[in-house]
């Protein structure tokens, strides 16, 4: 009990450290949640948010209304599936490329060069995009199509390519960031454990796959359940900017977000947008639940909670 | 022990958000105090003090730089004519809508503004009613505006703010560059159609097709035809009252029986010609995605006509624009509409305190010619001069873009018709203005307003569909063939004959409530 008490007085600064990161999680994460009412108001403004009248799962309703709800919901997905599978391979793989590099200064600037697309705006990414496709006078068909004597594709009325050149973009502006948390991680691991590897005669291939790849596999899985959190949410900039929001485009290239942003651009109705909203989170969160189940299932340590 | 930490822990999480509630509570209070000691020790005085509004209106890009400058110069007139000070605001016309809801809800003030979306602000009641209010202070402007038009701006017989006084009167016209044109001894001249469907029309698409081809085949480096297809296109040639959102429309000039537009033939023959100019290669062939505007290419000397639905006086504002001569011809009859009327309107918000004050200088504004002057150009020998011939330049070194109050949202100001015309245009330009608001003709539908609550979840669809297809569709980029069956089965798929019932009930009652016979 003696020892126990001892215990907890030390933690208290630690609790007082703690004090200013909780008190900005609840003002800013917390009090705005009482904003979901909205979601099932009908916002009239002269009687302002508390005194609007109840409309019960009214606001819902539209997101249901046509075929579009499929299509929406399985872009959605499956572009964020293909995201995460693709994303998590890829980043793996260069981590583990980059750290093989023994000189430093190579590696640094491996590193830089493929984190830079990372820190470009989506607008300006949509820009260099639209500069390779363009239809009169994009790269793609002026030079290379050109050259190899082939008719110019009308790429923004095309939607078969896109599931390809968003998988690419996103990849291409992605990796390098996800590719610093594993190599990050590798770092950690410990070097002990490769030189006894090494005395037992373990070539290359075999400590990644012995040593490295087993090591790294709480990241990855915490990785992978982040990005299932969000999988209910697409990247807007992707989504919207690079396909210059292109109407032929839709229904390979709409998701949820980019869907709700069209239509209430014109409906200026606060109360479906927030239940759009609400829609997302809620299933965002069971899937969340979901996974961290069954990832405690399967391998209890590593699940989140 | 543990529970002791957790305990305070808790209470620490629950204090802190009580604390934000009391600050929010205790600062209100105080902020309603000062206002009423300053009411207060105002009624002390001699003169009461002037009550004072929240003026907003939308700006092309950043705000003017000397809103401040321009609302004490407006003062100085309104203060001794009716006793109100106002605070000019302006918000970039990106986020007007978003920007104004969410001041609403978060009651900051906003008194009087002008408003893009009539029926989504009235669905959303943003709007006051302001009939009475009008009928004791604002006699001189319902004078001036008219009480057809207001109709336009009134729901069962309340009226919700006051449409914008401009040149009304916009139709589609074709632009066309005029030295291109006389170097091929080009010289059109179209009669106004009624509609698609006229004979005149045809004549007129056929030989506007004709000077096309000509200028594709001689001019090989130019782009023949170019539009934004975020506009309406040539949309505009189909006579119809979108009766407020163009969901369930009137077609031509008679009956009362609410279609989906774009399944009338009149669509697909407007559909048709594009498609044609389209395949003809007249078109931008990445149309559907450009989002420049059309002003840049003819800027550059790449572009020969474009499309634009407005009033005379476009060639005056290309010319300013793009530093070529232009021949604007109208192509199609103008048609008032209610939506032609309240696309923008000026409205007390439903939130506001002074509703007596923002209507008493809605009547000023609509009615003196300098307060019209000072909202659509500034302050005189500040940020225009007048010219010899009587109309609004900026002073010398001065421009647009370096102006702290641009001339470039008088189109959106209360009543551009008293105050001077801009620079470039003839000194009776507004008198030509007021007589094509005159002789327009105008929609049987007018005043009927849709109230879309019952359906939105519907209209939302549709929106999204309508999305998909019409930068295609109008542009030209998209096969007919394939597309415009999808097109309309999706439109159906989304509910858009339950809208157009709704409408049609609600059309049905308001005509029999107006005593409108077909």
């Amino acid at each position: 009990m003696n020892i126990r008490k001892k215990h907890r007085i030390v933690q208290w600064p630690y609790f007082l450290m703690l004090a200013p990161g909780l008190v900005y999680l609840i003002i800013n994460n917390y009090i705005p949640m009482f904003g979901v009412i909205i979601a099932f108001k009908d916002i009239d403004f002269s009687k302002g948010i508390l005194k609007s009248d109840w409309v019960g799962f009214r606001n819902f309703k539209f997101l249901f209304k046509t075929s579009d709800a499929f299509i929406i919901t399985r872009n959605t997905l499956l572009y964020n599936v293909t995201f995460i599978i693709l994303g998590t391979i890829v980043g793996v793989t260069i981590a583990i490329l980059l750290n093989e590099l023994l000189s430093t200064r190579m590696r640094k600037t491996y590193q830089t060069v493929l984190l830079l697309p990372q820190l470009i705006s989506m607008v300006i990414v949509a820009y260099i995009v639209y500069a390779f496709l363009n239809t009169e006078s994009g790269f793609i068909n002026n030079t290379l199509l050109n050259a190899a004597g082939k008719e110019p594709v009308y790429w923004y009325s095309e939607k078969k390519y896109w599931p390809f050149i968003l998988t690419f973009v996103n990849l291409w502006k992605g990796m390098g960031y996800s590719c610093i948390v594993y190599l990050a991680s590798i770092m950690g691991i410990d070097q002990s454990m490769y030189e006894s590897a090494k005395i037992d005669g373990a070539g290359r291939m075999r400590q990644i796959w012995s040593i490295t790849l087993p090591l790294l596999k709480p990241t990855i899985i915490t990785m992978i359940l982040m990005s299932v959190g969000r999988i209910f949410y697409s990247d807007f900039g992707l989504f919207y900017q690079v396909t210059m929001n292109s109407g032929a485009l839709y229904e390979y290239t709409s998701t949820i977000d980019t869907y709700v942003y069209r239509a209430l651009l014109q409906m200026n109705d606060l109360s479906m947008s927030s239940a759009a909203a609400l829609y997302q989170s809620a299933v965002g969160f069971v899937l969340i639940v979901a996974v961290n189940a069954i990832v405690r299932k399967v391998d209890s340590e590593n699940a989140l909670f | 022990m543990r529970k002791k930490v957790l305990s305070i822990l808790l209470a620490l999480a629950m204090t802190v958000p009580m604390a934000v509630g009391c600050g929010n509570q205790s600062t209100e209070p105080a902020s309603g105090d000062s206002q009423q000691t300053a009411e207060e020790t105002a009624s002390e005085g001699s003169a009461a003090a002037p009550e004072e509004i929240v003026v907003r209106f939308a700006c092309l890009g950043t705000v003017p730089a000397d809103l401040q400058q321009v609302a004490d110069a407006i003062n100085e007139i309104s203060i001794p004519e009716i006793n109100v000070k106002i605070d000019l605001e302006s918000v970039s016309i990106a986020n007007y809508d978003n920007q104004l809801a969410l001041d609403m809800t978060s009651g900051e003030q906003v008194d009087l503004f002008c408003s893009m979306n009539f029926q989504s602000m009235m669905n959303a009641h943003q709007l006051m009613d302001i009939t009475d209010y009008l009928d004791q202070y604002g006699k001189e402007l319902v004078s001036e505006v008219s009480e057809d038009w207001l109709k336009a701006t009134s729901v069962n017989g309340r009226i919700y703010g006051v449409p914008v006084v401009n040149g009304k009167a916009a139709t589609t016209q074709i632009v066309m560059r005029k030295d291109i044109l006389d170097k091929y001894d080009l010289h059109p001249e179209y009669e106004m159609a009624a509609d698609v469907t006229d004979p005149v029309m045809t004549a007129t698409i056929e030989d506007i097709s004709h000077i096309f081809s000509v200028v594709k085949e001689n001019e090989p480096e130019m782009t023949v035809l170019y539009y934004p297809v975020s506009g309406n296109g040539l949309s505009g040639i189909v006579n119809k009252d979108p009766l407020d959102d163009s969901i369930g429309v009137l077609m031509g000039t008679e009956g009362f029986e609410v279609v989906d537009l774009y399944e009338t033939d009149e669509y697909m023959q407007m559909l048709e010609i594009v498609r044609d100019w389209y395949t003809a290669g007249y078109i931008k062939s990445d149309i559907a995605t450009d989002t420049e505007n059309e002003m840049s290419y003819m800027a550059a000397g790449r572009l020969f006509a474009t499309i634009s639905e407005s009033e005379i006086g476009t060639d005056a504002q290309y010319k300013n624009g793009t530093g070529y001569d232009w021949t604007c011809i109208k192509i199609k009859e103008p048609y008032l509409t209610s939506q032609s009327l309240n696309m923008m309107t000026w409205a007390v918000s439903s939130t506001s305190q002074v509703p007596e004050a923002a209507v008493k200088f809605m009547n000023l504004a609509y009615t003196n010619k300098d307060v019209a002057n000072m909202m659509c150009y500034g302050v005189k020998d500040v940020h225009w001069v007048l010219t010899e011939e009587g109309t609004v330049a900026y002073p010398e070194g001065v421009d647009a873009s370096t102006s702290g109050y641009p001339s470039s949202t008088y189109w959106e100001m209360p009543n551009s018709l008293i105050a001077d015309p801009l620079v470039g245009n003839t000194p009776d330009y507004n008198e030509l203005l007021r007589q094509n608001n005159l002789t327009a003709p105008v929609s049987r539908a007018m005043g009927f307003s849709f109230d879309n609550s019952s359906v939105s979840s519907e209209i939302a669809a549709i929106y999204a569909v309508v999305d998909e297809y019409r930068a295609g569709l109008l542009g030209g980029a998209l096969d007919l063939d394939e597309n415009y069956p999808r097109f309309i089965q999706k439109l159906k798929d989304a509910g858009i004959d339950t809208v157009i019932a709704e409408k049609q009930k609600q059309l049905d009652a308001w005509a029999q409530e107006n005593g409108v016979s077909e």
